[in-house]
């Protein structure tokens, strides 16, 4: 075949050319560390690695999500952590104050230490976190939940819950409301209360009270009439006898699956109610804590309203106490669960990582090879140009 | 008569000629288009001398030069294809490098905008991360704009290639058919003998021809060139040449197309940078911008539907948070009515990112789709109550259109390009729900209900209180009225909002849904907007706004790459070709060199026979003295 000596030139020139790109390429891929420069190089390569892009992206701020909840979760944890100790300290305070050594005076110094305690909880429900956010306020995390006012302690705030998304699937709630921790606690023993009628001249004092049957137990109200120190009747909502009986100090009182203790002897015409289990605000119960305990003691009755009180205060303590290590439970299963999800969650990204930089990232070995072929190869071509410069038939003719 | 000398003069005056051709080729090695020429060359006649015919020498017959029709037509053809995929390959290179740059790329601002949504989730009362969301939301809209500016430029790009391109064709028309002229001219003028430079430069002007656009050649008889383009369109008759010229397509005057007298070519043009130019706006570039639009639309409506079911930091609803363009309709300049035709966005999922044209026949309106002028089906009658229904759109036509009328609808062609940030005022981020819901505290059963959510907040109580009271443990009524069955974690609607109810109520529990006043520390719609990163919102539900993103990014680099692979194809194809013509038309400097060794001796030759004739001559001229 004929070669033209002008189009086999150009050839050479081309190739040169093509060798060249060929070795900027490569030399982008190493000074970047980036296989695909352009999505063209590598369509499908390019758009894996955007997806995985994104969810590393959104990963992170998963990670960043956690942390968010981890200090709100550990301010609140902190806060339900003191609130235990002083309902603590109350408790052991009101227990002193029910023995016989104590006087008016002692009593009343208690209830003010008590007063004083309860203030403090009240500060620690009105809690602010680090962005000025009210942590036991629900939703209205801008209005100070708990105020106080002539009728006792409001609750100003709602029953929302903040919650947070730290994985994929997964939506953590942080935060929980004044209501749940504070307001809405059964007073009794959770199923019923019994409540002395403010009117008893006698000296009857409840003691603890039990579902003695679930089965025939129904919630109901029912007033526990004392005919005499010694022979009471129950007579239920529609003022129906239920049962009657004959009682001793120290004796419980058994119906429809309802039992309580009731010390002491009750005088003639005191009455008990029993009713289902109201809820009870803890400061309502601390309150009523301090009343109790400044009021003189000076006879039957008195003793008796007053011992009353004070068990009333004990188990409602306890109820309180019970709602707050319950809250402070969950607290810290969820701590525990965001620690789970955080490894996860970094793990996931490692792997991600990896994965991306596999498709991505260039092979540095493989591409420093490539260029050194790639340059021996255009030296190759330049040299062999030079070479054929020079043959041709005019330069041998003389 | 047969005459030494006068054979002898032949012959060194033949060698002579051909030492002018090899001389003419040498001189000519390194010009583009040129063919290598060669002297015919036959003897003599002879004549019959009684004891035979004696020859009279040599004579050239004419100067050809080398040149294969057939092959030549090969390598026009494999150029005009080849510089149809580089032009395409430029421009769509152009935009893959754009959409995956982590710099100049949707992927990261589109990343950084949700991260910003969930930061305000996780802080909803927080004013500087809020201002952050909006930082951010503009850094987004920002990246659309300079995206969609980017494209914009390539538009441009490509109307400068098809005035540039059309000014070449004309002007190489023209010269084509004076060359023409001249050829047949010099034909009649010399009588066979072929105007091989003439040819030459003809030839040439086609080959430049073809790299702007591919062509078709036929022979006359009277040795003129007709040159046709496109569909069979004739550009050069003989010693006429017809214009292309530039013109505004007739419903998007900022973009060009090419007529030939009165016909619209542009879409029959193919080959050469100009149908690449073409080819890569009709599919790429308008590809590029319209699927750009549709993320843009389909983010933009996500947001602002998530954003209007919530409330912000001050207890208002929320307003839009993008602001953005609705379908941009155009109205054909030729046409008659008056009618103004308006479209709104009323479902991204259904966009196609295709547009439309809507025509009006005289009697009834019907769709195309504007790239293939195939017909769309149109549901509706086009008036306020009962507007026409078409991908995603609703469409409104006024009074006034006249038959024939014809308006150009495109859904996402402003998308990218007007999509900016509503909200200005932190405190405006709506990041809180309307309702929220209480149980009441004197409630004994062991139900609870759920935060709520609103799913139409167009209801006409929606916002107003409802309290819902357990007449038994099975059944409620709703304010005070109605008895309805008690399904434990079935959800309820009551005025636009679904709440949840589940375990046991007690008879007396009541429940509440109430406005959620105060409510800033609520992130209950921050939270569902950031869920929107991986909510389906386009191509019928199934894709979010950052797969349809994803999608253009893989749909350009494919498309890239396939241009590339095909452009190597093409080169190689060239290549060959060409090859093929070098060996029959270039010049070979050393075959250039052994035949004017060989045309000097044959001249050396000759004079030395004349130098014998006259020796001849004298040693008869000696004989007779």
């Amino acid at each position: 075949m004929r070669i033209s000596s002008n189009w086999s030139q150009q050839q050479a020139v081309k190739t040169m050319n093509r060798r060249e790109s060929g070795i900027a390429h490569t030399r982008r891929q190493l000074s970047t560390g980036k296989r695909i420069l352009a999505p063209a190089d590598d369509p499908i390569g390019a758009t894996q690695t955007l997806g995985i892009n994104r969810t590393v992206s959104r990963t992170e701020q998963f990670q960043r999500n956690i942390s968010q909840v981890r200090a709100r979760l550990n301010q609140e944890a902190q806060a339900l952590s003191a609130v235990t100790q002083l309902l603590q300290k109350i408790r052991q305070g009101t227990i002193q104050a029910s023995t016989a050594s104590q006087t008016n005076k002692t009593r009343g110094m208690i209830g003010a230490t008590i007063s004083q305690r309860a203030k403090e909880i009240g500060q620690i429900a009105n809690t602010r976190d680090g962005t000025g956010d009210y942590i036991f306020a629900g939703y209205r995390a801008d209005i100070k939940p708990f105020e106080t006012t002539p009728d006792g302690m409001a609750y100003r705030g709602d029953q929302g819950q903040r919650l947070f998304r730290v994985g994929p699937d997964q939506i953590m709630p942080a935060g929980d409301n004044g209501a749940v921790v504070f307001q809405r606690i059964p007073n009794g023993n959770g199923a019923f209360a019994v409540i002395p009628d403010s009117g008893n001249n006698g000296g009857g004092v409840i003691g603890a009270s039990t579902v003695s049957d679930p089965g025939t137990y129904q919630p109901g109200t029912f007033t526990i009439t004392f005919t005499s120190p010694h022979e009471y009747s129950v007579r239920n909502a529609e003022n129906k006898v239920v049962t009657t009986g004959q009682h001793q100090a120290g004796d419980s009182i058994k119906f429809n699956g309802i039992q309580f203790v009731l010390d002491g002897d009750p005088a003639a015409g005191d009455q008990f109610t029993v009713q289902p289990s109201d809820n009870q605000s803890l400061f309502t119960t601390l309150n009523r804590l301090v009343e109790t305990l400044k009021q003189p003691m000076n006879d039957v009755a008195s003793q008796a309203r007053m011992h009353n009180g004070i068990n009333a205060g004990i188990r409602g303590l306890d109820r309180a106490l019970t709602r707050v290590l319950q809250v402070r439970a969950r607290v810290g299963a969820r701590l525990n669960n965001l620690d789970d999800q955080k490894s996860l969650n970094g793990a996931f990204n490692v792997e991600l990582k990896e994965q991306r930089a596999d498709i991505q990232d260039t092979d540095f070995a493989a591409a420093s090879s490539r260029l050194l072929m790639q340059k021996a190869v255009l030296q190759a071509a330049q040299k062999a140009f030079v070479k054929v410069q020079n043959l041709s038939l005019f330069n041998l003719l003389r | 008569m047969p005459d030494l000398l006068s054979t002898g003069v032949s012959a060194l005056l033949t060698n002579q000629r051909r030492l002018d051709v090899t001389s003419h080729n040498v001189a000519n090695a390194n010009t583009p288009g040129y063919s290598r020429q060669l002297a015919e060359v036959s003897p003599q006649k002879a004549q019959y001398f009684g004891v035979g015919y004696i020859g009279n020498g040599v004579k050239i017959d004419t100067i050809r030069r080398r040149y294969d029709q057939f092959v030549s037509g090969r390598v026009r053809s494999s150029q005009s294809e080849k510089k149809r995929l580089d032009t395409f390959h430029k421009l769509a290179s152009s935009i893959d490098n754009v959409l995956a740059d982590p710099k100049a790329g949707l992927s990261p601002a589109l990343h950084d905008f949700y991260a910003a949504l969930q930061d305000v989730s996780n802080n909803p009362t927080s004013i500087p991360v809020r201002q952050s969301l909006l930082s951010r939301a503009d850094v987004l809209t920002r990246r659309f704009h300079t995206l969609e500016n980017h494209i914009d430029s390539l538009e441009k790009r490509v109307n400068n290639t098809v005035k540039n391109s059309v000014i070449d064709i004309n002007t190489l028309a023209q010269s084509i058919a004076k060359v023409n002229h001249r050829i047949v001219t010099a034909n009649g003028m010399t009588n066979e003998a072929p105007p091989n430079d003439l040819l030459d430069k003809r030839d040439h002007l086609i080959d430049e021809l073809s790299k702007q656009v591919a062509v078709s050649v036929t022979e006359q008889d009277d040795s003129s060139y007709n040159v046709f383009i496109g569909n069979g369109q004739a550009l050069v008759i003989g010693n006429h040449a017809s214009q292309l010229h530039v013109q505004q397509q007739p419903f998007n005057a900022r973009r060009l197309g090419v007529a030939l007298g009165q016909t619209v070519v542009t879409n029959q043009l193919n080959g050469g940078v100009l149908g690449g130019a073409l080819d890569a706006r009709r599919e790429t570039i308008d590809h590029a911008q319209n699927t750009l639009g549709r993320v843009a639309l389909g983010l933009a409506d996500s947001v602002n539907a998530q954003h209007h079911n919530g409330t912000d930091l001050k207890g208002r609803p929320g307003e839009d948070f993008f602001s953005i363009e609705p379908p941009d309709v155009r109205a054909n300049v030729s046409n008659n009515g008056t009618a103004s035709v308006a479209a709104s966005l009323v479902d991204p999922a259904k966009l196609t990112g295709k547009n439309y044209i809507l025509r009006y026949d005289g009697s009834a309106w019907s769709a195309l789709n504007s790239d293939n002028n195939a017909s769309v089906p149109l549901s509706g009658s086009g008036t306020a109550s009962n507007p026409f229904v078409l991908a995603g759109m609703k469409i409104t036509v006024g009074s006034g259109v006249a038959s024939g009328d014809s308006y150009l609808i495109r859904p996402t062609a402003a998308a990218a390009r007007t999509i900016s940030v509503e909200v200005n005022d932190p405190a405006a981020v709506a990041a809180a729900a309307p309702i929220r819901t209480t149980s009441s505290p004197d409630n004994t059963g062991g139900a609870k209900i759920s935060a709520g959510a609103v799913v139409d907040a167009n209801n006409p109580d929606f916002l107003n209180t409802a309290t819902i009271t357990f007449t038994s443990p099975s059944r409620y009524s709703i304010n005070g009225s109605g008895d309805y069955a008690y399904h434990d974690s079935e959800p309820i609607i009551i005025n636009g909002t679904q709440i949840n109810l589940t375990g046991s109520p007690a008879v007396g529990d009541t429940f509440t849904v109430e406005p959620n006043t105060g409510g800033t520390g609520d992130n209950r719609n921050a939270l569902a907007l950031s869920d929107l990163q991986t909510k389906g919102v386009l191509n019928d539900g199934t894709a979010s706004v950052g797969d349809a993103y994803n999608q253009l990014v893989a749909d350009i680099g494919t498309q890239t790459r396939r241009t590339e692979a095909n452009k190597e194809a093409a080169q190689a194809l060239y290549h060959h070709a060409k090859n093929v013509k070098e060996s029959v038309s270039g010049v070979n400097l050393d075959e250039e060199a052994a035949n004017m060794v060989r045309f000097q001796q044959g001249y050396r030759a000759a004079a030395r026979m004349i130098g014998v004739s006259q020796t001849v001559f004298d040693s008869l001229i000696n004989a007779v003295r």
